[in-house]
This record gives structure tokens, sequence and C-alpha cells, in this order.
């Protein structure tokens, strides 16, 4: 079995003790969940997010907390890169709690960006993990099955699952050029490098498009008239589902309600 | 309904074939294919034996002559008859598997079919078990090993119960271990009254397993008969470009070796096994 | 620029090279959770007109003949995987193509559009980069700003009667650039409460600089040599292709 290495996400998702959710139940859920850590302009509520989601894709999910840590990693880099333009501004003079002197101006941070961008991250963080729910334990087509219950239009469905069939098709393929290439020594300084990876591509491009001829005969071999339709098993939305998603919001309102009465600078 | 055509399922009369109008890559073919045969369907590469193949199955349509399934005529509007009758495997899984698990590549053709979601469900498990995919069931296709992917190709088609299953050079990409398992399939198939047809390089196979063999030289059948009657004549292999059997160059060699013996083939061996009880008993 | 918006641009640059050294640069997606729901409605609306232009032209496109569906599907898993291979890099950090501006010159701005926010999903789902409720932003800036200042570019270059591989490095690089633009710009129109769209926009750019500048750059050499790639190895392929032959060969 052959793992690619970029995709851990979607192994993952394959094997995730939750993979047999309601999908619509763990989509709708994660999207409310992320749209009230936006809404909620609140510290507080993206923490509690940050911390719930973390908590059920550790024990209820199962994922490995290296697994886990090493998915939030993913987008942390963009998150503090990003943040660090949030929370800093540039000025001639010295103002701010904290600055610093870059010879022609000063970079300084202010109460306000900071508290600014600690919000972002963990904004971000908070809808972050929130999406992990469904992402780290729900294989994209069944993603896209749901999309096509919530009644996207019908070419949209068919090329999304025909592009994630294909994008497997593709990295196998490039994983063999690859190894070509390198026995090769293709790969041996920057500009061989260039010329193999982008002859790599052309080459790539070429010969899927044209299996991509053959890939519609063996469709039509089977019957198939512009109706791309597969069987896929029921995926009942629990009790056990709905408790946690009931749990997150009771647990929201006690945790903010809490943490606002003990340090007040919580809340809007 | 099949009585009524002496065991007869497919018709295929002076049917001709081209990509661009202009050069015909299939010339003149006739056959006709009855229930329960196993055909081999030998030639170079580019002799057109997929090309034949997506003729046969419906997905091209011919330029002129025409194919007839249970004497009736294929035409636009019932191609899926034939579709559906003929089932085809085609060379590299990949070309075909669609679905995003095992269970619904397998369902891909019967909801093409429309069969009923409790069909399709029955039909499904059924066929996966046959085939010992059942508990990769929900396993997508990228991760399974080549020998699965085939398996998983296999299941996709036979699950649709066709009376003819076309299968495209299948053990060229086979290891040994998936290819015997792929060969202990073929007599199953066989006993469930398929007709299996098998375009192959490997002429070995072809001697030990078929009952009938088509040579595709150009386009063209130049050769339709016995895989006796096709192995020993020199000049079909030698338009075609094979090899004569192993076993049966080893045949020769010994009926050479012991004298007062004419060679005439009645007696000649097709497998090992047969070799052997052949040997001892000279 | 002011004198003093210059020095900010160069602080800035600067500033991110020591902080953000190794940032990886797939970065121009924005993350889920990054920009405010209204402005997460506003691009996603602003973006819908695009999308059905492309998804009008995807239609048509099948309609002339359904086997494209293959070939469109293949198309955007093409784009996606380009867009996440690490590319060959000089210093060693890990950045990734986009591959909309070779979309855009070879399959036009509106079919990419539509593979584009389908490839954004699977980015999402798939190797965490954006975010679903950032959807529309991304699409906005990545599958029809980028690909269209791309097609824009690369038509114009043709008029100009410029050589052909010049103006696809153009057009592939100008693109990149456009989407690195508009997405500072998307980020500093929700975050800018210190001081201003204007300066918050200097602030984001410079931060991305280091690793989108030379990226640009490289995507552009990138597309060149996979168009050159492509004209020798599969001239025959591409005549066959019919929508491609006359973005290509013409």
């Amino acid at each position: 079995m052959h793992v690619h290495n970029n995709f851990s996400i979607d192994y993952q998702a394959y094997n995730s003790a939750i993979r047999n959710w309601n999908t619509e139940c763990k989509l709708l859920f994660a999207l409310a969940a992320i749209i009230t850590v936006i809404l909620s302009e609140n510290i507080l509520v993206s923490l509690y997010t940050f911390i719930f989601m973390g908590i059920v894709n550790i024990y209820i999910a199962k994922l490995s907390v290296k697994e886990y840590l090493h998915a939030i990693k993913i987008p942390a880099l963009f998150i503090l890169a990003g943040s660090i333009a949030v929370g800093t501004g540039f000025s001639k003079e010295v103002q701010g709690i904290c600055y610093l002197d870059i010879g022609f101006a000063y970079l300084y941070v202010t109460k306000e960006s900071l508290k600014e961008m600690l919000d972002i991250v963990l904004k971000a963080f908070g809808a972050v993990s929130a999406m992990y729910l469904v992402t780290l334990s729900t294989p994209a087509g069944e993603i896209v099955t749901a999309f096509k219950k919530l009644h996207f239009p019908g070419i949209f469905i068919e090329l999304m699952y025909l592009v994630y069939r294909y994008i497997f098709i593709l990295f196998d393929e490039v994983h063999k050029m690859r190894n070509a290439g390198m026995a090769r020594l293709g790969y041996s300084s920057f500009t061989a490098s260039c010329k193999s990876f982008s002859m790599m591509l052309g080459n790539l491009l070429i010969v899927s498009m044209r299996n991509s001829r053959v890939y519609y005969d063996a469709m039509e071999a089977r019957c198939y008239n512009g109706c791309l339709e597969f069987y896929t098993e029921k995926r009942k939305c629990t009790k056990l589902q709905l408790s946690v998603v009931v749990l997150y919001f009771i647990l929201l309102i006690v945790f903010v309600y809490f943490c606002s009465f003990f340090y007040n600078t919580g809340g809007n | 309904m099949e009585e009524d055509f002496n065991g007869i399922i497919l018709e295929i009369k002076n049917l001709y074939y081209s990509y661009d109008n202009k050069n015909n890559v299939l010339k003149d073919i006739n056959l006709c294919i009855k229930k329960g045969e196993k055909i081999a369907v030998l030639g170079p590469n580019g002799a057109g034996k997929s090309t034949l193949f997506l003729n046969i199955n419906g997905v091209y349509n011919c330029n002129s002559g025409g194919i007839f399934l249970y004497g009736n005529r294929i035409v636009k509007k019932n191609i899926n008859e034939l579709r559906k009758s003929v089932g085809y495997v085609f060379q590299e899984p990949d070309s075909q598997i669609v679905g995003s698990t095992v269970l619904s590549e397998v369902s891909f053709g019967l909801m093409n079919l429309k069969f009923s979601l409790d069909k399709v469900e029955e039909m499904t498990e059924k066929v996966l078990k046959y085939m010992g995919l059942w508990e990769y069931k929900d396993r997508p296709p990228h991760y399974l090993s080549g020998g699965e992917k085939k398996r998983l190709a296999i299941a996709g088609v036979i699950v649709m119960q066709p009376e003819v299953v076309l299968f495209d050079e299948p053990m060229a990409s086979l290891d040994p271990e998936n290819s015997l398992i792929f060969e202990k399939l073929l007599p199953e198939l066989t006993r469930e009254g398929k007709t299996v047809i098998i375009s192959t390089h490997n002429v070995d196979f072809a001697y030990r397993w078929a009952d009938r063999v088509i040579v595709l030289v150009g386009g063209e059948i130049i050769a339709d008969s016995t895989p006796l009657e096709i192995f020993t004549s020199e000049e079909i292999l030698t338009k075609a470009n094979l090899h004569k059997p192993v076993l049966l160059q080893v045949y020769e060699i010994i009926r050479e070796k012991y004298p007062g013996n004419t060679i005439d083939y009645k007696d000649a061996p097709v497998s090992v096994e047969g070799f052997r009880e052949w040997f001892n008993c000279l | 620029m002011t004198k003093n918006e210059k020095r900010s641009v160069f602080a800035a640059i600067l500033f991110a090279a020591v902080f953000g050294t190794g940032t990886a640069a797939s970065a121009m997606h924005i993350m889920e959770g990054y920009l405010p729901l209204g402005y997460c409605i506003a691009w996603g609306v602003l973006s819908v007109p695009f999308l059905v232009a492309g998804f009008i032209s995807i239609k048509k496109c099948l309609e002339s003949n359904r086997r494209n569906i293959t070939l469109l599907a293949m198309a955007g898993a093409f784009i996606f995987v380009i867009s996440s291979l690490k590319i060959p890099s000089l210093t060693g950090s890990c950045s990734h193509m986009t591959g909309t501006g070779l979309g855009a010159i070879l399959f036009g701005p509106a079919p990419v559009s539509l593979l584009g926010i389908i490839v954004l999903i699977f980015q999402a789902i798939l190797l965490a980069h954006g975010g679903i409720t950032t959807l529309g932003a991304n699409t906005f800036s990545m599958a029809i700003a980028g690909p269209l200042m791309s097609y824009g570019i690369y038509k114009l270059c043709q008029k100009l009667k410029v050589n052909k591989l010049v103006s696809v490095f153009l057009a592939a690089s100008a693109g990149d650039l456009f989407t690195y633009c508009v997405t500072s710009i998307q980020l500093a129109l929700a975050h800018n409460s210190s001081d201003g769209v204007a300066a918050a926009a200097v602030k984001f750019l410079g931060v991305f600089a280091p690793t989108q500048l030379p990226l640009a750059v490289l995507e552009g050499i990138l597309t060149v040599l996979i168009i050159m790639a492509l004209e020798t190895y599969g001239t025959q392929e591409l005549m066959e292709i019919g929508f491609i032959k006359k973005e290509v060969n013409g």
C-alpha cells in the first residue's frame, strides 16, 4: 500500500474512528462552529473551540496527539506570518508598549495591536481545528457526496468526483517519473532540477490528457450516460453525534460566562 | 432466448472501423461468439485488439457492417444492451476505476443500469466477497495494491452480470501470485456460463486456456480456429510474429526423438499435468 | 509612494526576512478564520459572476462533446498536482507554483475559474491550505484575478507580437504577482485597525514578499519550460486535443 506523504490528511480520514459519522452533520457542525468563532469576536470562544475540537479529534476521532499536532502545524506558518503584519506598526516616533529600532524607523507593538494579533491567531486556530473535525475524519469522496445531497450543480459534482480520483492517478505518475528522473541525476543541481521538473510536468500533462480519453471510454463501457452515480453506505446521524454538537454549544456558553466572570476583559 | 440462436450471443458482420474516416483500424471483421466460449485474441501491438474490444463492447460505433446481439442489430437506441451484455476489463485498472471507495466503484455500473439501491447493495456485496475484496470495501482505490486494483476492476465489470467478458491483456501488470489468482478465476467464469475473451501476448497461456484462438494482424482477422491448429501453422505464426507455445515445442522435440512416431498432434498435451501423463505413457 | 512608505516596504521585507525565514510559500491561501464573515460573503458574492461564466463555458464545452468531461477533470487534477508539488528551490525553502497561470494560458480563464474553485476546495480538504469560509476570497484571488491577469497579459503580448516564450513568462509571473497583491489587499481590508488600509496592505505585501517575489519569477520560468516541454513532446497530442491547439500552436 502506497501512502503519499503529502496526503497524510487523506489517509487519516480513511482511518478515523468517526468516519462513519453522518457527513452532513459533521460539515454543518464544523461550519456552525467556524461561524460562531468568526462572529463572536471573542478570544475565549476561539480558545474554547480550539480546545473542544482538539479533544474531539484526539479522544473521539482517535487521532494520535502527534498526528494532530502535525496537522495543526500545516497552517501555523501562514497564521504566524499573517499575524506579524497585523500585530505590528511602523513609525518615525517611539510609541507602543514595546518597540524595535530598525535604523530608520521604529517597529512597534501596542497593547491593542497585540490583542488583535492574539485574537486573530486564536480565531484562525479555532476555525482550523473545527475544519479538521471534518477533513481529518471524512474522505474527500464522501464530502463530495454530501455536496451532492446539498444540491450543488451536477457538472460541478461530477468534476469533483473525477478530479479527486485523477489527483491520485497523477501523483502515482509523478512518483514514477520522479524516481526515473532521480535515477538519471535529473535533480542534481538547481538548473537541472528546474528542467527535469518542468519536463516531467509537460510530459505528465500530455500523457494524462491522452489517458483521459481512455477513462471516458472505460466509463462508457459500463453504461455511463452522462450522470455519475455511486452507491454509498448510509451514514446515520446518531444521538451521540447530536449530543456532541449540543455539548459544544452548552459548554461554550458555560465556559465563556465563567471566564468572563473571573477575567473581565474577555467580552466584546 | 439464447436457445433460439444456437447459443450464439454475438455476431459481428463485415465490421470496419477507423478513427479518422481514412485509415481502417479494423477491416472486414466477421465473428460469431457463442455462449461459454474461451477465446484468446493474439496479435502484435497496434493490431487493433483494443479497438476490436471497444467495438464489441459498444463504446465505439463501427463505420460499416454491424453487431448483432441475439440477432438484433445494435443501433444507438439499444447500445446499452450491448454494453450491459459485454463487459470490458481494461488493461490498466486505473483507467477504469472512477469510484472513491471500493464499494462505490463496484456500484458504478449498477447505478448506471438504474438498479434499485437494495439490489445494488446486495449485488455489490456478493461480488466483493466473491473477489475477496469485502474487507476493503471502504478503502479508496489509491490505497490498494496493483493486484487488488485489478480485482476491483474485474469486480466492477462482472457485477453487471455480462454474458461476455472481455479482458485486455489482463496479466500484463500482474505479479505471478496475482496472475495465478486471475487464472483460477477464469474456470469459475466459464462454469457460470460466461463467454470469456482475452487479448494476450502470452501464447503459453492462450494455448493452455483457450478453446478458440483469433489472430489479428493489421486490423484483419488472419486466423480463427482451435489453438492447436493456429500454433501448428508456421504460416500464421510467422505472419503474426508469434512464438510456438513451449509445451508444444517440447512435445514436438520428444515426438521427433521417439522413432516410429509421426507428429499428428492428436495427443498433444495442453497443460503441464497433461504433459506429465502423456510423457509417462510413452 | 512616499519616501516614508518606501522605507516601510523595505523594513517590512527586512522584518519578514528575519522573522519569516522558511515560511511556507503556499501561504497565499488565506486560512480558515482569518476573515470576518462579512468579507467572506462579500468575496464569495464577487466571485459568483465569474464562476457562472466558468460554469457556462464548461457546460458549452460538454454540450459540444460530452467526452470532454474527463479532459476537464484531468486539467483540474493537473492544476492541483502542480500547485502541491514542491518546486526546485535555491534556498531550500518549501514552495509551490499556483499553476493557474498555465491553466489560463492553455484553457482560457473561464473554465479555469470553475476548475480553480474545485482545486481550492481540495487544497482545503486534502492539504489544509485555505479554508471553507475563506473559499470565496481565495477563489477571487487565485482562480479569478490571477488567471485573468495571466490571460490578459498573454493575449496582449500576442497582439504585440512578443516572442511566445517571453509572453508565457510575463503572463505566468504577472498572474502570480497579481494573486499575491490581491490577497494582501484582501487581508488589509479586513485587518487594518492600527493604520488604515493602504499601510496595512503594504505590511502584508512586505511580509509575503520574500517568498512571493522569487516565486513569481520561478513560476514564470517553470511555466515557460513546461510549455516548451509540451511543444516538444506533445505537438501531436496538442493538435488532437482540439481546444489547446489554438492557444499553444496558434
